[in-house]
């Protein structure tokens, strides 16, 4: 087989991953499949040019998981908790019912939060430290958390609102308005506008609960373009010039990543300095006609004196016209000039790779793989086609490119085929360990309890908490989430197991808990079980039963069963009741087969 | 035997002479070490590693001074004796790389290429790849005591130990005290544990191939690691004094390699008060960052002369040290009296397997790397320009690996390691 015929066919092979949602079965793809193939509308079938040699479809390279499995992954994805007991018994008894189920978790209040996780994995602005420490923006040791998370979260809560409230994901960039919460108000010049629902948010009570707000230093309108949060993160110094924050635009709007391209000195004259070399030298010019113009843009944010807060927090519109002073170039967005940085933020809007960047970036996250259309085989390339195609017709709503991505074959896959390919298996994320985010939420909802110290969500961050240890990323030295377990990820489930278990005992078997709700969304785990149970009572054989059945999406067979009343009645015997459901439930939280999804 | 200056020294650090590590798979456990310090923010190489004294093309301090020790030029200056110290102590274990060109000047990607020779996260770094070759198997293959390590293929071989030390308080427990929570009894835990592995083992057995099967081994492979680490662990003066204590760094990367826990390490330098290399203005932090640095290598080298490693050899015998950088810094300075990126830098490399007494490569009037003849270490026009790939193909090297597949061909700087 030709190379040409060999792409198209690994290409055909990702058509059957697709599935409806490209239009792979019910419409041709807008890219005719891939350049050198055509769509043959008729046979609905992609076609070689030059031989004319049809391609034969090829065989599925995955098999879908069963439906409470898949119901099990999209509500850890989209929601970050397990299903209730409800919803696996809709599945269970209906496989059709996912289809509500899937409508219901987009619109859950929880969506919002998983959003902010997710449009990290590539914004990577939930750091731990920014230009300004929290002492120093008037936060308290324990509400260095706190601060941390309003801004790093500030970008990312104003896309993730945009996309709840299913609005044009061009909105993050022309929204005049930001999310805030009370304690960013203590710091920058930013006024809330009131939802009041007064439902404080358990990272900082009422200071944390988010809201809509505006800036009023008269900043302009530009969406997460306007947002400290962001250039907090993505900081830049007076020699840099806002080339750092352009290049980091770029990869993150568009996905043309400037600071990938090979840099060498090799051939530079830099006898006049490597600013002048950086706008004449044939070396340089080359990144720098695309960056300059748009770091020409963002000078209104441009500080003179870094570890200044009100310096850092105020937008400096005196301060526009010197990005072209200094760099020598007008404001502009590859090739469009941009006056202002509204205009700026309109022409990356309307620019085409825009939506295609948002659709690749989303559909890493969600398969939990990085999805490169460079990649020879043009697979990675029509699936992100086939997305931006179904997020087009939806006017680029974010829930629309979410349903898309979960609908696909390599989303909902729980296993391969023997059409699979050695490649497909290193590719294919087939099952997913539960990072630090997702152990955090899940865990609480199903146990009641949080894991803080002095403040701070163990789980979410790294200066004292064991984010990173447990699979997460910290945005700085690890980018990326763990795709197998590792010894720390175990060591941190361990910990974590135990504390759950440790709480679940004491808030609903010895009455020596705080009082907290413990009910793990809707009620008590271990429902109607107190310390006087036994193996062999309704029930005790209830409590094991479904615990696994949430944990695992499957029911509890015998064999198991008959081992977890072994290692309970093992340890009842040395320690008591107690002890022995201390034991059982951190074991179950430890179990290899519910960290993963 | 050398002993450290004595100024940067933790107590306990050094040990008993040649106190013998816990010998796991003794003898058999002498593969190379290696120990990576990343310095990060970009150094400047005009205030150490390249004495370019009579170029006119290049600004050095004003009391900066030529020196030399163990046939390794550098440059001196009053306020760094701990660099003269360093070097008149160990230069003849050193080799110093000038004129190495990692191709970024923007710290991340930097970064990624010093370690990767990739511009993104998307390769194994050398030492993640060292140690998934490694022929012992060890509970922590790779520590990482802070910053930056970039796995893919070998993600279940690198251990972080946390930027504050938590690993420890995992480890031993800590975490449940801070939350007022007493562990099981030990009988019970033991049934726990017993019961979780069983687990692991029958859903590796039957785990779909793919990324099932790498999960699920995955798993199965870390509960033993675990249970090795915790073993192991109260014998480790792991003190997890974070990542703005460099003693306590480098003590947790020494207690790993003697205890066979590891076979290499890795933290991040970020210098006096953590303030890093990336000095655009007010360049006189680079001085006090090497006065430090050099400080902190002098007690590193003499934890490694004095204690033995799991074959009972002393650990600078088996352990290759390399100091390195993501970029460099300008020839001139700069407006605010910095220097702003540079890509030509330099590397240091020290101790096992390393010809000491050298300064391999060599920089232009104008900091630009010379070609380079890979097997004689000398500038010539006929060689060839080396970069981060090079640096990485000569650790692979020295591990007995093949680097090429690696390092997308790249060839080792064979002039650095003996044999």
């Amino acid at each position: 087989m030709s190379p040409r015929l060999l792409a198209s066919a690994s290409l055909l092979a990702l058509c059957g991953l697709l599935g409806p949602v490209a239009g792979c079965a019910e419409e041709p793809l807008v890219l005719d499949c891939m350049p050198g193939l055509t769509w043959n509308i008729e046979e609905q079938r992609c076609e070689g040019w030059d031989t004319g040699e049809e391609l034969v479809e090829a065989e599925p390279v995955v098999a879908p998981l069963a439906a409470p499995a898949l119901l099990r992954r999209l509500s850890l994805d989209l929601r970050g908790t397990l299903p209730t007991v409800a919803e696996l018994e809709a599945v269970e008894a209906d496989e059709a019912a996912l289809d509500g189920l899937l409508d219901a978790m987009l619109e859950d209040p929880a969506l919002e939060e998983r959003l902010v996780l997710l449009l990290n994995e590539e914004w990577q602005t939930l750091v731990d430290d920014f230009v300004i420490q929290a002492g120093d923006a008037g936060f308290e040791r324990e509400e260095e958390f706190l601060y941390e998370r309003s801004v790093g979260e500030e970008p990312l809560r104003l896309m993730a609102r945009v996309a709840v409230e299913d609005r044009p994901w061009t909105e993050t960039l022309t929204a005049d308005w930001t999310m805030a919460n009370e304690a960013m108000t203590r710091m920058w010049p930013v006024a809330l506008e009131d939802e009041g629902d007064g439902e404080g948010d358990e990272e900082g009570g009422d200071e944390g609960r988010w809201q809509r707000a505006r800036y009023v230093d008269s900043r302009p309108a530009a969406g997460v373009l306007a947002t400290n949060g962001l250039w907090w993160r993505y900081d830049s110094n007076n020699s840099n010039l806002n080339r750092g924050r352009a290049a980091a635009l770029t990869r993150l709007l568009v996905c043309a990543d400037y600071h990938g391209r090979p840099v060498t000195f090799t051939e530079v004259d830099l006898s006049s300095g490597s600013q002048d070399a950086s706008q004449v030298d044939p070396a340089c010019t080359g990144c720098h006609a695309g960056i300059d113009p748009i770091a020409s843009a963002l000078f209104g944010f441009t500080w003179t004196e870094r570890h200044s807060l009100l310096e850092v927090s105020w937008y400096h519109a005196e301060r526009e016209p010197l990005g072209e002073e200094a760099l020598g170039v007008a404001p502009a967005w590859f090739g469009q000039p941009a006056d202002s940085l509204t205009a700026l933020a309109a022409r990356v809007a309307e620019d085409e790779r825009f939506p295609r960047c948002t659709s690749r970036n989303l559909a890493s996250a969600l398969l939990r793989r990085h999805v490169d259309p460079s990649a020879p085989d043009g697979a990675d390339l029509a699936l992100v086609e086939a997305l931006t195609r179904s997020f087009a017709e939806e006017d680029l709503r974010l829930k629309a490119l979410l349903r898309a991505i979960v609908a696909t074959p390599e989303y909902r896959a729980g296993s391969l085929t023997e059409a699979a390919t050695e490649e497909d298996a290193a590719r294919i994320a087939t099952r997913r360990v539960l990072v630090a985010s997702q152990l955090s939420t899940a865990v609480e909802e199903l146990t009641g309890y949080r894991w803080t110290l002095d403040g701070t969500s163990m789980l979410h961050e790294d200066e004292v908490g064991v984010r990173v240890l447990a699979g997460d990323m910290d945005g700085r030295y690890v980018q990326g989430l763990a795709s197998e377990p590792t010894l720390t990820w175990v060591i941190a489930v361990r910990r974590l197991a135990e504390l759950a278990a440790d709480h679940v005992v004491r808030e609903e078997l010895s009455g020596t808990g705080e009082g907290g709700d413990g009910d793990g969304g809707g009620g008590r785990l271990l429902g109607d079980l107190d310390a006087s149970h036994r193996p062999g009572d309704a029930a005790f054989e209830a409590a094991l039963e479904t615990t696994w059945w949430r944990l695992h999406a499957e029911r509890l067979d015998d064999e198991t069963r008959d081992g977890l009343v072994a290692l309970w009645s093992e340890v009842a015997e040395l320690s008591g009741p107690e002890e022995a459901w201390r034991a059982t439930l951190g074991a179950l939280l430890r179990d290899p087969a519910w960290l993963e999804y | 035997m050398r002993a450290a200056s004595g100024l940067f020294v933790p107590a306990g650090f050094l040990g008993p002479a040649l106190a013998p590590g816990r010998a796991r798979g003794a003898p058999e456990d002498d593969e190379r070490r290696f120990v990576f310090i990343f310095c990060e923010g970009g150094w400047d190489v005009l205030a150490l590693f390249a004495p370019l004294f009579d170029s006119g093309e290049v600004e050095l301090e004003t009391m900066a001074e030529p020196a030399e020790a163990h046939g390794i030029p550098y440059v001196a200056h009053p306020e760094r004796p701990a660099v003269d110290t360093f070097f008149q102590t160990w230069g003849d274990l050193c080799c110093v790389l000038n004129g190495f060109e990692v191709q970024s000047v923007a710290h991340p990607v930097a970064t990624a290429k010093l370690f990767t020779a990739e511009g993104a996260a998307v390769r194994d770094d050398w030492l993640a790849t060292i140690a998934g070759h490694s022929a012992v198997e060890r509970p922590a293959p790779l520590v990482v005591v802070s910053g930056p390590a970039y796995a893919r293929e070998y993600v279940r071989e690198v251990v972080r130990v946390g930027e504050a030390g938590q690993l420890p308080a995992l480890v031993l427990g800590d975490v449940l005290e801070d939350q007022g929570v007493s562990p099981l009894d030990e009988a019970a835990a033991e049934l726990v544990d017993a019961w979780v592995r069983a687990r692991a083992e029958l859903h590796a057995a039957s785990a779909e191939p793919g990324a099932g099967a790498r999960v699920a081994e995955a798993h199965a492979l870390m509960l033993e690691r675990e249970e090795e680490l915790a073993a192991l662990a109260p014998e480790l003066s792991w003190t997890g004094g974070g990542a703005l204590d460099v003693a306590s760094q480098l003590e947790t990367i020494v207690t790993s390699l003697a205890s066979g826990l590891s076979r290499c390490a890795t933290m991040a330098y970020r210098g006096v008060w953590s303030m890093g290399f990336d000095t655009h203005s007010a360049n006189e932090v680079q001085g006090w960052h090497f006065q430090d640095l050099f400080g902190h290598l002098d007690t590193l080298m003499a934890a490694l002369t004095s204690r033995a490693g799991p074959d009972g050899r002393p650990l600078v015998e088996s352990t290759t040290v390399v100091v390195a950088s993501e970029m460099a810094r300008e020839p001139r300075f700069n407006v605010a009296e910095g220097r702003d990126h540079w890509t030509w830098g330099s590397a240091l490399f020290m101790g096992s397997g390393v010809r000491g007494g050298r300064v391999v490569g060599a920089f232009d009037e104008g900091l630009g790397g010379r070609p380079l003849d890979l097997a004689s270490g000398e500038a010539s026009d006929s060689g060839s320009y080396v970069n981060s790939a090079n640096l990485g193909a000569t650790l692979l090297a020295m591990a007995d690996l093949d680097p090429a597949p690696h390092t997308g061909g790249a060839e080792p700087i064979s002039a650095i390691f003996e044999g």
